[in-house]
């Protein structure tokens, strides 16, 4: 699946607009040699890209166009993986008794299975209060471990605001020892916050206050009282991943999952900048926050996992230039090599000619940003949809009028994992079932995310 | 270091030398730090290992564009500054629409409808309309009946939802949410030890010659200067100088100084800087910070008691 999307991005490698490819433009010092990867040249953990939506702008008028930078991770298996630093972060409220209790020690049971001797875990529970079950400790005996967990019973009410951020400190408590350490909390719900701090935007802004210290928090939803707003913001404010677990059974399935995705993490603490000249300004960066510093805007990009690519789309405003090539962003990655346990970055030029030659203007048009141009739009139309289906605007007709357009626009960009979860929704909106946007908010925040 | 993902067309040196004609009024050689070369588009100094100039973007080993008469890239009328953010949003003449899609104003936070409001300058006026909202339309927290245009007032701090911007007229007094700032920026710079006299006596002096300035004292170690009071040299006179305008490090003889994105720009001997590259001050230049023109001078002997008239003096007494 990742070769078929990386093949669509190659095609974007049109000649002649030279100074915006990596990989097709080879640099002027080694002539003749695109391969990259060879023996003697080493592969840098990230590379990237910069390609503007039209290689060729109006000289002369303001305009606004697209620059879309693409960022792909190694495939070359490292010699060893980077460890963990994990933080379970378990809701044993009330409603978790039985089954989903059950299924939840199992869960936890696999994580401890699966992490070796350099590893490190915590365990922390919370119900009314807040338990630390394990502080952060390299897992010696896993069996005593695992009787710890056996031992959990359920409790109240949910305090998850609490609960998360004792997580966040188990972290952060050995962070110091642990550099270059894969850091993340893997917090489980299947309710509403019910005690401590509630409200949206708090939570949120706390989290985002971890992300700056490096700790990224999965939110794993379970079953269909969870707040999927609330733990969507805090995967998307922490460039975590969201899940949406419909039955218990699947718990283990869904924590084994990620604990193999951390596992194959091989960049963190991932920043995008555009830093833009005099005539440029940035508009927005779909799907993601912009930090605005002097002369260049920021953005935090999820981790980067092995062999893989995440896109990151901006929208641009040019006041007039006078003809001739210009470059319009001048884009850098800066990242937290995992393998190395050292800083890297890349950087690329995002080029456009302007010419005063109106009719050269759609030979300029690049694909592969308008296709991810359609997808980012695809991804507000769902979320205006979950919005209108929140406030009840919006019939379950018309949602699923709205869902099957959104769907046609995904599937033709090739996004058959968020077509799944679509499908899935719709299938819920016809059975008249509580999850549609539950399922949803997993597709928007893929897709936000730039996961390709 | 040379940009790898991109493919350098031409030898730099070369355009060098060809700029080196154009600017004949000029020396593009004297503020060189490791070669600098002149934008042919926007007249910037870069360094020549850059490929595109890092003030328009312009690939400077491109000859010359061949529309000569540059379009002019003219301010526009005004800007709507959040300084939160740290972000300018250009108000052009006409109409510009505000809101959370497809405006031309964008305002992505969730208190701002998609289509909030309107801006219209007309002649030198401006008005602003509230069209139906959600979470309403302000001017100087006076809420907007809807679909009724208000004049703006300058330095007026416009409210869409709960994000709030200040107008600014392009170059011309900053009357925003700094206003009040000052006064406070005042007495500091009238105490008797500023913290740049009390750091170390001053080895350099950027000397006032017109505009409305003073004397600069440059003492060993980095100096900020800028409209804002935090700067460890607040330039408070000149409505050109932004709030963090340039960077003056000294270091024995060594004095270079460094635009950090100014908004009007920092000029040496007539050539505007590109932002953040770093230029060598030699004796005798001439800088200019918004509408303030000093010329650069070191000092030899070490000043006691740093008043500024007295350090002129001393200055003056050891040349020539």
């Amino acid at each position: 699946m990742t070769e078929e999307r990386t093949q669509i991005l190659g095609q974007s490698i049109s000649p002649g607009a030279a100074p915006t490819m990596m990989g097709g433009g080879a640099p002027s010092m080694m002539p003749a040699d695109p391969m990259r990867t060879q023996m003697g040249a080493p592969m840098q953990t990230l590379e990237i890209e910069c390609i503007p939506g039209n290689k060729f702008g109006m000289a002369g008028e303001a305009g606004r166009e697209h620059a879309l930078l693409v960022l792909r991770s190694s495939g070359m298996q490292p010699g060893r993986r980077a460890p963990i630093n994990v933080s379970l972060c378990i809701d044993r409220s009330g409603s978790m008794e039985g089954a989903p209790m059950e299924y939840a020690k199992r869960a936890c049971d696999y994580v401890v299975d699966m992490l070796e001797p350099n590893d490190i875990l915590s365990i922390v529970t919370f119900e009314e209060q807040v338990d630390v079950l394990m502080p952060a400790r390299r897992v010696v005996n896993k069996a005593l471990v695992k009787e710890h967990i056996h031992r959990l019973e359920v409790g109240n009410t949910t305090n998850l605001y609490d609960g998360l951020m004792a997580g966040c400190m188990q972290i952060a408590s050995v962070q110091a020892q642990t550099p270059g350490y894969v850091n993340r909390v893997l917090l489980l719900t299947d309710g509403e916050p019910t005690v401590g701090l509630k409200d949206y935007t708090s939570i949120v802004q706390q989290v985002a206050e971890q992300k700056a210290r490096g700790i990224t928090v999965t939110a794993l939803g379970f079953g269909q009282e969870y707040n999927e707003e609330l733990m969507a913001g805090i995967a998307r404010r922490t460039g975590g991943n969201y899940y949406y677990i419909q039955r218990p059974d699947l718990l283990p399935e869904v924590f084994r999952r990620e604990l193999e995705s951390l596992m194959t993490i091989v960049a963190k603490n991932v920043r995008a900048r555009f830093t833009l000249p005099k005539w440029v300004r940035l508009r927005q960066i779909y799907g993601m926050q912009p930090v605005f510093g002097p002369g260049y805007v920021e953005t935090a990009v999820p981790d980067m996992e092995r062999g893989t690519a995440r896109t990151v789309l901006a929208e641009l405003e040019f006041d007039r230039h006078p003809a001739g090539v210009f470059r319009v962003v001048k884009a850098e990655a800066m990242y937290e090599d995992v393998a190395g346990a050292k800083a890297g970055s890349a950087r690329a030029d995002c080029v456009v000619e302007f010419t005063a030659d109106r009719s050269r203007i759609p030979a300029g048009i690049n694909s592969v940003v308008q296709n991810e141009l359609e997808v980012a739009r695809a991804s507000q139309n769902l979320q205006r949809t979950m919005m209108g289906m929140r406030t009840q605007q919006l019939t379950a007709m018309g949602a699923m009028s709205e869902l099957q357009q959104a769907r046609t626009i995904l599937m033709q960009a090739g996004k058959t994992e968020q077509v799944q979860q679509l499908d899935s929704a719709m299938q819920s909106l016809k059975t008249g079932s509580a999850d549609v946007e539950k399922t949803l908010m997993g597709a928007v925040i893929q897709l936000d995310q730039g996961k390709q | 270091m040379i940009d790898e993902a991109t493919r350098v067309m031409n030898a730099p040196d070369r355009t060098l030398l060809a700029n080196a004609g154009l600017q004949s009024g000029s020396d593009p050689m004297r503020t060189q730090m490791g070669g600098s070369v002149v934008c042919p588009v926007c007249k910037a100094v870069a360094p020549l290992m850059e490929t595109y100039c890092p003030e328009c973007g312009y690939l400077v080993s491109a000859p010359l564009p061949e529309t000569a008469e540059m379009p002019e890239t003219g301010k526009p009328f005004a800007e709507l500054v959040d300084s939160a953010e740290g972000r300018r949003y250009p108000v052009q003449r006409g109409v510009n629409t505000i809101g959370r899609q497809d405006a031309d104003i964008l305002l992505l936070h969730p208190t701002v409808s998609r289509l909030h409001a309107r801006i219209t300058v007309e002649e030198n006026t401006v008005t602003l309309e509230d069209l139906g909202s959600t979470n309403n339309t302000r001017i100087n927290d006076q809420k907007l009946a809807p679909n009724l245009p208000s004049p703006v007032p300058e330095g007026a701090m416009l409210r869409f939802g709960d994000v709030r911007l200040v107008l600014e007229k392009s170059g011309e007094v900053a009357v925003s949410q700094e206003a009040a700032m000052p006064t406070l920026a005042m007495t500091q710079t009238q105490l008797p030890e500023t913290p740049v006299s009390s750091a170390a006596p001053p080895s350099a002096l950027l000397r006032w010659q017109e505009g409305p300035g003073s004397d600069i004292p440059l003492s060993e170690g980095v100096i900020t200067l800028g409209r804002r009071p935090d700067n460890s040299y607040p330039l408070l006179n000149d409505a050109y100088i932004s709030g963090r305008h340039a960077e003056i490090s000294v270091n024995g003889q060594e004095v270079v100084l460094t635009d950090v994105g100014s908004t009007n720009g920092t000029q040496v001997n007539g050539q505007k800087l590109a932002a953040h590259m770093r230029t060598a001050l030699a004796e005798g230049d001439i800088v200019q910070l918004g509408q303030t023109r000093y010329e650069f001078v070191l000092l030899q002997l070490p000043v006691d008691q740093p008043d500024s008239a007295e350090a002129e003096e001393e200055e003056n007494n050891s040349h020539d």
